[in-house]
């Protein structure tokens, strides 16, 4: 979509303005106008710049700041907390470390402490594009009104993971949404996605998402999960198994059918070589198909500014090598969260809290116990780890860490 | 799935005494609230991974854990004459009412009887941002009332 001349805007994640001007886009912009839509370049300093205003970009933020370091923290959406937006239930964890808290409530705990500090300044609807040399990043800022460079000392890089899709017939119509839209449009924007809906995948992002759901009083078709068992932890297919969704387990989605959206989807046994079993179809009169197939992480940043990668199927795709604090094979570049490894959110805001103390400290910042802290943070996240379930992302960090 | 899983269960004699709980968190995931809110010490942890152990003569059936545990696993049971008395954590809309009658739902989400609420603790009064609501079902569905359907007033 065009917004205000500017071509390529995610309008779905852009805040409505006064006197705003949306049009469709039909093919490429044209360079002749865009002179007229942005602004003067601007270019800006800071100590450390974090990319992702998320569980781990602000626990990196606050971090750096609290040891005394000017942040500038970059964010494409028009309000911080990234995924915790959207997260209405209760997350797990460490009482000390946010615990039966619900995640909607630990981004504004988070946003309120950054929002105090006065080392940390904020851009909103702005867009990294890129590494310079010199310790120079491109930012499309301002809706992409306004590009801005910003030399740093240290960055930290915090900009999660991106969802998979689906290959299925139809998978472009309307009413085919990931579990991230979903949660976007029932939790952060109160809309109304559905009547009746089939989520795929039976991990913790579709049986969380069934819940969301099954609170906003949609009716749930059922969770179809292409694997012989429920992937996702036994608490969470609990809650919505025993309020009546069913759970497909050997099941995937074969086919979606519609005029010109989602009317039926079609799912059916699959064997164990992922075909799917003849005559074991079973269709669903749904208007909404939502696809909790996975998440990858974002490696592209971190691969155009030169880290080394190695892709690791335990992490869910290509991740930075890193040493112990986070810090990835450029020195001056620190990852943390999602984009790391796809793995939760406690870890995540453990992994911002020491590359924010970490990158710091490298800058000649440090605050009283903040070293020791990180100290204890890099035993506890492993201690976090240590569980038969987190096997793949404890053996999937040892194939990246040096 | 569910149905090979054992959790700790009280014996008959204590759930007889009054409500003691029951913790269907038979997976080891980081995650220990449960142990940090027990004022009685009856709810055990190793370490933060470890699965909840319970010792059901230190519960008093307070329900602070059925308010705080994040992945609404806990539950409570108490047996008075031929009837048993559930409480679960709640998180839809609308919350019933005292005295209501509602639909008694087991682990599979079948409709195994009809229950009357005896007890709710709202949002605003449970410790763990999370209602519960109690019921009284006939005994025999002590161990299988695991959640409620209330009937939306249109």
């Amino acid at each position: 979509m065009k917004v205000n001349g500017i071509a390529n805007v995610r309008t779905c994640i852009t805040q409505a303005r006064q006197d705003m001007v949306v049009n469709t886009q039909k093919g490429l912009p044209h360079p002749k106008n865009i002179h007229r839509a942005v602004k003067e370049p601007l270019a800006l300093t800071s100590d450390i710049v974090v990319i992702g205003g998320g569980p781990a970009g602000l626990k990196a933020a606050i971090a750096a700041a609290g040891s005394g370091a000017d942040v500038m923290v970059i964010d494409e959406n028009y309000m911080l907390g990234g995924q915790l937006v959207k997260q209405t239930h209760k997350f797990f964890g460490s009482t000390d470390y946010y615990a039966g808290t619900r995640g909607t409530e630990i981004a504004r705990l988070l946003i309120g402490s950054l929002r105090q500090n006065k080392n940390i300044r904020v851009m909103l609807n702005s867009v990294v594009v890129g590494f310079e040399n010199d310790n120079i990043i491109q930012v499309n800022a301002e809706h992409g009104e306004r590009f801005i460079t910003i030399q740093y000392k240290k960055v930290i890089v915090a900009c999660g993971a991106g969802e998979s899709m689906l290959k299925v017939t139809n998978n472009d119509f309307p009413g085919v949404y990931s579990a991230g839209a979903v949660q976007t449009l029932v939790n952060v924007y109160g809309a109304n996605i559905g009547k009746n809906v089939i989520i795929i995948g039976a991990g913790n992002v579709g049986l969380i998402l069934a819940y969301h759901l099954l609170q906003a009083g949609t009716n749930i078709a059922g969770v179809v999960e292409v694997m012989p068992q429920i992937s996702g932890y036994y608490v969470h297919a609990a809650k919505i198994k025993r309020h009546g969704v069913p759970i497909y387990t050997s099941h995937s989605l074969c086919n979606i059918e519609g005029t010109d959206r989602v009317e039926k989807a079609t799912i059916a046994q699959f064997a164990q070589d992922a075909s799917p079993i003849p005559g074991t179809e079973k269709t669903f009169d749904v208007d909404t198909v939502a696809l909790a197939v996975g998440l990858q992480p974002n490696y592209r940043l971190c691969y155009q500014a030169g880290c080394k990668f190695k892709y690791v199927a335990g992490l869910s795709g290509y991740v930075p090598i890193r040493n112990k604090y986070m810090q990835t094979t450029k020195a001056d570049i620190y990852i943390a969260g999602d984009c790391s490894g796809v793995e939760e959110a406690t870890t995540a805001m453990m992994e911002g809290e020491i590359t924010g103390i970490k990158a710091a400290s490298d800058v000649k910042y440090s605050s009283a116990g903040s070293l020791e802290r990180m100290e204890f943070l890099i035993e506890q996240i492993q201690e976090f780890r240590h569980t038969e379930r987190s096997k793949k992302i404890r053996e999937g960090i040892a194939q990246v860490i040096r | 799935m569910m149905k090979s899983i054992k959790f700790q269960v009280p014996a008959k004699e204590r759930m007889c005494k009054g409500a003691v709980v029951i913790i269907e968190c038979p997976e080891e995931i980081a995650c220990d609230p449960c142990g940090s809110i027990c004022k009685h010490n009856a709810i055990s942890l190793n370490s933060v991974n470890s699965v909840p152990e319970i010792d059901f003569e230190k519960c008093r059936g307070c329900g602070l854990c059925v308010q705080f545990c994040p992945g609404l696993a806990i539950f409570m049971a108490a047996y008075n004459k031929d009837k048993a008395y559930v409480t679960i954590p709640y998180e839809y809309l609308p919350i019933p009412m005292k005295e209501q009658i509602v639909t008694v739902l087991n682990r599979d989400g079948t409709v195994i009887c009809k229950g009357r609420v005896t007890n709710i603790v709202n949002r605003e009064k449970s410790i763990g941002d999370t209602p519960t609501v109690t019921i009284e079902v006939p005994e025999e569905f002590a161990m299988d009332a695991r959640d409620i359907m209330v009937d939306r007033v249109e």
